[in-house]
């Protein structure tokens, strides 16, 4: 799981509303791998990243960074910027470890890269 | 405005059209289809077009996958004497620039409907003499590729059943602009695919769904039911950043390291595949914002794989005990189409960007039609047929997300 993946992920728990998004990665093995940058991706995800979310997740990884508190107004333009943020979105992945909800409770597992978005029957 | 001449592959025919549409808005170029007297698209493969200028064409070509050429039309006409006439009209500067003696050139002669043996294609190229060509026949790596396509037609027509004598309809004689991307059906062909499953999608349909949904450079495409990723393969070659979703845990994980991931590097398209969630349809773990320009679909129904839904098959589900949690395997219950449908669109209804496109097939089988599912904030853009067997079809539909 990338962290444009955690990014995206929210805690589906019927009636978990406060606190559902950002899930908190309890990481066991982080990896990281080489990615061609692409400035274009970067730039049109740029408004659709939810930059808080980002930063949790860097500090749960305990990732020293560089990034400003609040996505700065020139990002798009800014390619620094844009070479950190794909590597911090693209590049590193939680190969294991779990993500839980910081409303309610519920861990859902990283396995092989694969975060387990499914409830269980009794939770439906 | 250049006219040009698309010829498509006869296959598809109710997917040209979209695909066409689909890639001309991706591109922004402005086409124009030209009503043609021998032009029947339901059954033929040729259409005019009317674009700006040449490299519009060559544009579309570039992304086409039911195109297989495309020609400026230096003549054509109901038989040769006629084509020839309409020759003498072709300018003689436009004649020029492809004639001089640095373009070598070849020839190809093919039918609709009929096939030529060497010496009657032989005969059909010699009574092309009378072009003023200065260059030489060449027939390795030619400059320029020249085309004599005789158009006999199709079976269709009840009331001229094809036979040897069936006069033909129409000739034309053009050179070659630009070729259609065939190229990848045999690139991504399922038959050298590591990992597949009984129901990947061929390479042809795939990317047939990655130009409807618009794939591209820099864009975002999403398949809530991913499966050995062939949808998304056809996506992340057009240059799309690509993720997926499936229920089945199998499937995601693979099998002796063959897996989705294993098949994006046979093909050298690791740089956009994002990732892989593990996730239900019915309730979908991605917020509800805009993050996606696209989503794809192939929704598991039908004979070989049921579409499933976490929950209990049983009125009530039993709670779990806390000490079995931890690698408990979800009870999966039946999943409806039109419920699954529904969702689909639900889900896709806030997390895609406005005139962003959902592509999804609906099956078919025994008369028995679904209706396409309506949602006030989607326009139902087409819809294509693909009939499988006497008994199963299915479509495809591509809606757009209003802008507004």
């Amino acid at each position: 799981m990338h962290l444009l993946t955690h990014n995206l992920l929210q805690c589906i728990v019927q009636g978990c509303r406060t606190n559902s998004f950002p899930l908190r990665i309890i990481p066991e093995d982080v990896q990281e791998d080489e990615r061609d940058f692409n400035q274009e991706f970067m730039v049109r995800m740029l408004p659709r990243i939810h930059w808080a979310a980002l930063l949790s997740a860097l500090e749960n990884l305990s990732i020293q960074h560089e990034l400003p508190a609040e996505l700065p107004a020139d990002a798009s333009s800014n390619e620094e910027l844009l070479q950190k943020l794909h590597r911090y979105l693209l590049e590193i992945r939680v190969q294991q470890g779990a993500l839980i909800c910081n409303g309610c409770g519920r861990k859902y597992d990283v396995r092989q890269s694969i975060p387990n978005m499914m409830l269980n029957e009794d939770e439906v | 405005m250049p006219r040009f001449l698309f010829v498509f592959v006869h296959r598809w025919n109710s997917f040209r059209l979209p695909e066409l549409e689909a890639v001309a808005d991706l591109l922004k170029i402005p086409y124009r289809i030209v009503p043609h007297e021998a032009f029947n698209f339901e059954h033929s493969p040729f259409m005019y077009l009317d674009l700006a200028r040449e490299e519009d064409a060559v544009l579309l070509a570039k992304r086409i996958v039911t195109v297989r050429i495309v020609l400026e039309v230096w003549a054509d006409g109901s038989d040769y004497p006629a084509l020839f006439e309409n020759l003498k009209r072709f300018p003689a500067e436009e004649m020029q620039k492809h004639s001089g003696p640095e373009h070598n050139f070849k020839f190809f002669v093919e039918g609709f409907g009929r096939r030529y043996t060497m010496e009657q294609q032989l005969e059909i190229i010699n009574r092309f003499e009378v072009l003023p060509f200065q260059s030489k026949a060449c027939m390795k790596n030619p400059a320029r590729k020249y085309w004599v396509i005789e158009d006999i037609g199709v079976e269709h027509e009840p009331s001229q059943p094809l036979s040897k004598d069936t006069p033909v309809k129409w000739i034309y004689f053009g050179r070659e602009v630009a070729e259609g991307r065939r190229d990848l059906v045999d690139r991504h062909t399922l038959k050298k695919r590591e990992f597949i499953g009984p129901t990947s999608m061929n390479s042809e349909l795939s990317s047939i769904m990655a130009n409807l949904v618009q794939a591209d450079v820099g864009r975002f495409i999403f398949d809530p039911f991913v499966g050995t990723g062939s949808i998304l393969i056809s996506c992340a070659e057009f240059g799309a950043h690509t993720i997926g979703g499936d229920i089945d845990i199998r499937i995601l994980k693979g099998k002796q390291g063959k897996n989705l991931l294993s098949n994006f590097m046979q093909y050298k398209l690791s740089p956009v595949v994002v990732d892989q969630i593990r996730c239900d349809n019915a309730i979908s773990p991605i917020r509800p914002d805009i993050v996606f320009d696209g989503i794809v679909a192939d929704p598991p129904y039908g004979l070989r794989a049921g579409a499933k839904k976490a929950g209990s098959k049983k009125e009530s589900a039993k709670p779990i005990p806390k000490e079995l949690l931890e690698g408990h395997i979800p009870q999966c219950k039946p999943y409806e189409l039109d419920e699954c449908l529904e969702d689909l669109l639900k889900m896709a209804e806030s997390r895609l960007a406005p005139g962003g496109r959902v592509v999804f097939w609906i099956p078919e089988a025994d008369g028995e039609v679904p209706p396409t599912p309506s949602h006030p904030l989607f326009d139902c853009l087409s819809e294509s047929h693909q009939y499988i067997n006497r008994v199963f079809s299915r479509r495809l539909v591509v809606m757009r997300k209003k802008s507004e």
